[in-house]
């Protein structure tokens, strides 16, 4: 496990836009546009090695390897992008970036293009990535970095993020960041790791237990549920693994944070009224609301992303379903209807939908709902757990904790439960919490 | 106060296992990097990665050192207060779980200096989250028998480890009933 | 579907508006329903659009203000005085692109408004729309077939403006919501309807057509439901206005009528804030 912890504090980073012409709105008004969920159609996208300088910079060749690798991770992921078969890539000769070949690429089926250099500069790094649109034969993206050895990957996602961006009015995800719980012995702590399971970094470093991590959603802050006085409490870290704020309660309940879009407010799980109730907690004078008035448990809160709704578990009717009330407490309202435990519901960036963890047959599986229909469709299925689905920020893909393989791991999916792919090792790895 | 030698006994007693459970909760000898997964059987090496890796429902013995201290009262007979259990997804009291709490009001009232701490768990198949709830759930429903009883509510504390804490770490049904349950502690004696 | 960067995606928003109004004439309300859905999909993206462009022309705001101090032996090609002529020029072009995108965006949501119109004036003369059978709750049962001749569902009526509520589309939510109400006003979802019409104007932080709104729901449903929601959320409104009498009037009204519901504790919780009585 590499520990950087100065992945992105350290990071010196210079990004200039190369001034490309820019093409006008009204032309190729023929182009039919949008992006479908599953990404059925993806971008074909030549993405050839980079070039070091200068040449013979054992430093400059391997950064060109690793930034080429991590991007070419990046994209994929992204699920708008296939990458074009490397081995096509001889069949081009000669282009460079005052003149791409835009034909020969086109020849290979290139819809896209990325060309890469990296140098090296005294004791730093020097990346310089463009993006060409191939048919269109314009360039569309110019960038340059500057940094050391230490901040490779996270300038390769940086790079990544802004061709997501160009192509989709929206930042790829490859720069953002997971926390998740580990098991260590008894004991758990809160660790967080890039999207793709590097640089894990151990938060908190208590002989106890650490539970239900949640981001702040500028990324600077993760509050969680800490027993390390003896009960639980609510504890707000900044990244750094240092405590900005605690919020003690004596012996009782206090869990599953979960902090607004605005940053001003957690809503917690506590039964300081002798009940698991839900609670808002406005972070600048510490004033709390309550939300929830049910005899029964109501837990497990979620805000909507504007803020206005709040997604709860409570068993008023009998067993776990999910409901959605307003922000102010008022107007309940069931969502889930089938199955008889449901928990865990997470509300998608963009709004329009929901997953929660489901037990189908005696295991949990993800379920997603979309507001639209109501329907609940299964994303994950077969043997073992699936538990603790949480949104990337852009909404297109979900990472969760299975146990399939025997011990816990956090794993990533598609919104429609594609790819899942598997990011940590050695087992203990739970609740994951994607940032913002 | 009659017989105040057993009390003492108690005492200690209590106090002793309780010590120990948080003893042996403590840290692992080893880097923080150290993985101790409590669900892995000794001889899975192989990478998680190997889809026949066990299965969820697989009941494999798992060695005592792994294995999460046992609650101080967990039935036998050394605890003064015993521990009551739940069905699944449940907090409503079973007429064993009344008997128990019975006795156990009778010791809170003979014995009223001692301060006590309900411990509610739960077992693993529930999602974490709710389990906290249901494990505090739990625990406060013991506790509202004994206030109804006449037990001050000053003198018990809860807290819910929801399904951290289990007594016995196996998948197995006989396992899971074992962890559905709200353990009593004697936490201190109220200074009078 | 073919992706297609983004610049070029306004254009093609139109066209596809178009493409929606062009189906209008000819087909019918399913599709009608999906090519609005569409629409709202695009619209979504440009505000998207929008607000990155905000964002973009804030970071080359800061960036032109910390970039003169740069190492220019790192950046020879570049001039301060080349690079700061540049970045004003980029200020314009974007806040060119800003005033463009809301033109657009304006333009399309009447597009939608006037589809809605027409999609309703279509259905209008739809045969048996007063016997149709209304779902007790959204997602189950009582669906209204869409024939082709605009028979609307009103499930699915109601669930779009309810999503679009719940994406923060509060404008296409309060027609979607208003439609439900005109269309289906004996429905047992009407009141709901209207509570989310006054809810998403709330929530846009329109307080005063809230208050409106709010009315109008205990006016038309005096029975409903959802009233003494409608009571704080209108109570609440006026606070905000900063009317705090009128607020207060209507916080006392509630737990005065309602006493034992969680809208009366929210009541009560908002009086003690303001150091008043319940009554």
């Amino acid at each position: 496990m590499s520990r950087n912890k100065h992945l992105s504090v350290s990071l010196f980073l210079l990004a200039f836009a190369v001034s490309f012409p820019e093409r006008g709105w009204s032309q190729e008004p023929d182009l039919i546009t949008g992006i479908s969920e599953t990404g059925a159609t993806r971008i074909h996208l030549a993405l050839p090695d980079f070039l070091a300088v200068p040449r013979g910079s054992l430093l400059a060749l391997q950064a060109a390897r690793t930034i080429h690798q991590v991007l070419r991770s990046d994209l994929h992921f992204s699920g708008y992008f296939d990458i074009v078969n490397p081995d096509y890539y001889e069949l081009v000769t000669g282009y460079n970036e005052r003149d791409p070949k835009f034909q020969e690429w086109t020849a290979i089926g290139a819809d896209s293009l990325i060309l890469g250099k990296t140098e090296e500069v005294g004791e730093k790094l020097l990346l310089e990535g463009r993006l060409y649109d191939v048919p269109g034969k314009l360039a569309m993206l110019g960038k340059r970095y500057r940094g050391g050895v230490g901040s490779l990957r996270s300038i390769a996602h940086k790079f990544a993020d802004e061709v997501v961006l160009q192509y989709t009015g929206e930042k790829g995800v490859a720069a953002t960041r997971i926390a998740y719980v580990h098991q260590q012995g008894s004991n758990k702590n809160i660790f967080i790791m890039d999207y793709d399971g590097e640089h894990q970094t151990q938060l908190t470093r208590d002989k106890t237990l650490n539970l239900t991590p949640a981001w702040s959603p500028d990324g600077t802050r993760i509050a969680f549920l800490s027993y390390r006085n003896g009960f639980p409490e609510l504890v707000i870290l900044s990244q750094d693994g240092t405590r900005v704020r605690a919020y003690p309660q004596s012996g009782e309940l206090n869990a599953s944070p979960d902090w607004s879009a605005d940053g001003k407010h957690l809503l917690f799980n506590s039964s300081r009224d002798g009940n698991a109730e839900i609670y808002s907690l406005r972070i600048a004078d510490g004033r709390i609301s309550r939300l929830t008035h049910h005899p029964g448990i109501d837990s497990s809160p979620a805000w909507s992303p504007n803020g206005r709704q709040i997604l709860f578990t409570s068993d008023r009717n009998g067993s776990p379903q999910i409901y959605i009330m307003d922000a102010e407490g008022t107007h309940p309202r069931r969502l889930t209807f089938q199955g008889s435990y449901n928990d865990q519901g997470s509300w998608t960036p963009r709004g329009d939908r929901i997953v929660y963890t489901s037990r189908v047959e005696g295991r949990f599986q993800i379920f997603r709902i979309d507001l639209k229909d109501r329907k609940p469709v299964p994303l994950t299925s077969g043997r073992g757990n699936k538990e603790s689905p949480s949104w990337s920020p852009d909404g297109r893909h979900i990472a969760y904790c299975s146990n399939v393989t025997g011990r816990y791991e956090i794993y990533s999916m598609t919104s429609e439960g594609e790819r899942q792919t598997r990011l940590t090792r050695g087992g203990g790895n739970t609740h994951p919490t994607w940032s913002r | 106060m009659n017989r105040p030698d057993r009390f003492t006994w108690a005492t200690i007693l209590s106090v002793m296992v309780f010590a120990t459970a948080f003893c042996s909760r403590g840290p692992k000898p080893g880097s923080p990097e150290t993985e101790a997964p409590v669900f892995d059987p000794p001889s899975a090496i192989e990478e998680p990665g190997e889809e026949e890796a066990g299965g969820w429902t697989a009941e494999t013995e798992v060695p005592a050192e792994t294995l999460p201290p046992p609650g101080s009262s967990s039935g036998d007979a050394k605890g003064v207060l015993k521990t009551i259990y739940f069905d699944f997804d449940r907090y409503n009291l079973k007429p064993r779980a009344i008997e128990t709490l019975n006795n156990n009001l009778s010791w809170l009232k003979n014995n009223p200096d001692f301060e006590i701490r309900i411990e509610g768990h739960c077992d693993e198949r529930g999602t974490d989250e709710y389990n906290l709830a249901l494990g505090d759930r739990r625990a406060i429903t013991a506790r509202e028998f004994l206030v109804k009883r006449g037990i001050s509510a000053n003198r018990i504390r809860i807290i819910s480890f929801g399904e951290e804490r289990p007594v016995d770490s196996r998948h197995s049904n006989s396992a899971w009933s074992k962890n559905r349950r709200a353990e009593f502690l004697i936490v201190s004696k109220l200074s009078r | 579907m073919k992706l297609v960067p983004r610049r070029f995606q306004v254009p093609c928003l139109l066209a596809a508006v178009a493409l929606g109004s062009g189906c209008l004439t000819t087909g019918g309300g399913a599709s009608l329903q999906s090519d609005l859905d569409d629409i709202q999909q695009q619209l979504w993206r440009v505000q998207k659009d929008t607000a990155a462009l905000h964002e973009k022309m804030d970071e080359i705001q800061t960036e032109s203000e910390t970039r003169p101090q740069m190492d220019p032996v790192l950046f020879p090609e570049i001039d301060a005085g080349n690079r700061m002529d540049s970045f004003q020029n980029d200020i314009q072009i974007l806040r060119r692109r800003i005033d463009e995108m809301n033109f657009r965006m304006d333009t399309i949501v009447q597009e939608i408004r006037d589809t809605r119109t027409r999609l309703s004036v279509l259905s209008d003369g739809a045969p048996g729309e007063s016997n149709s059978p209304i779902p007790d709750r959204p997602g189950e049962g009582g669906i209204v077939p869409g024939t082709g001749n605009g028979a609307v569902n009103p499930e699915e009526l109601y669930q779009n403006a309810y999503a679009d509520y719940s994406k923060g589309n509060y404008l296409l939510a309060v027609l979607g919501f208003r439609e439900y109400v005109r269309r289906f006003p004996d429905s047992e979802l009407a009141d709901n309807a209207q509570y989310w019409v006054g809810e998403s104007y709330f929530s846009s932080g329109d307080y005063e057509k809230a208050i409106l709104a709010f009315d109008e729901l205990v006016s038309r449903f005096p029975n409903g439901d959802r009233l003494p929601t409608a009571y704080l959320k209108k109570g609440m409104s006026y606070l905000e206005e900063n009317r705090t009498p009128r607020g207060v009037l209507d916080l006392q009204f509630l737990v005065r009528n309602f006493p034992t519901t969680d809208e009366a504790r929210q009541a009560r919780e908002q009086l003690r804030r303001l150091g008043l009585a319940e009554n």
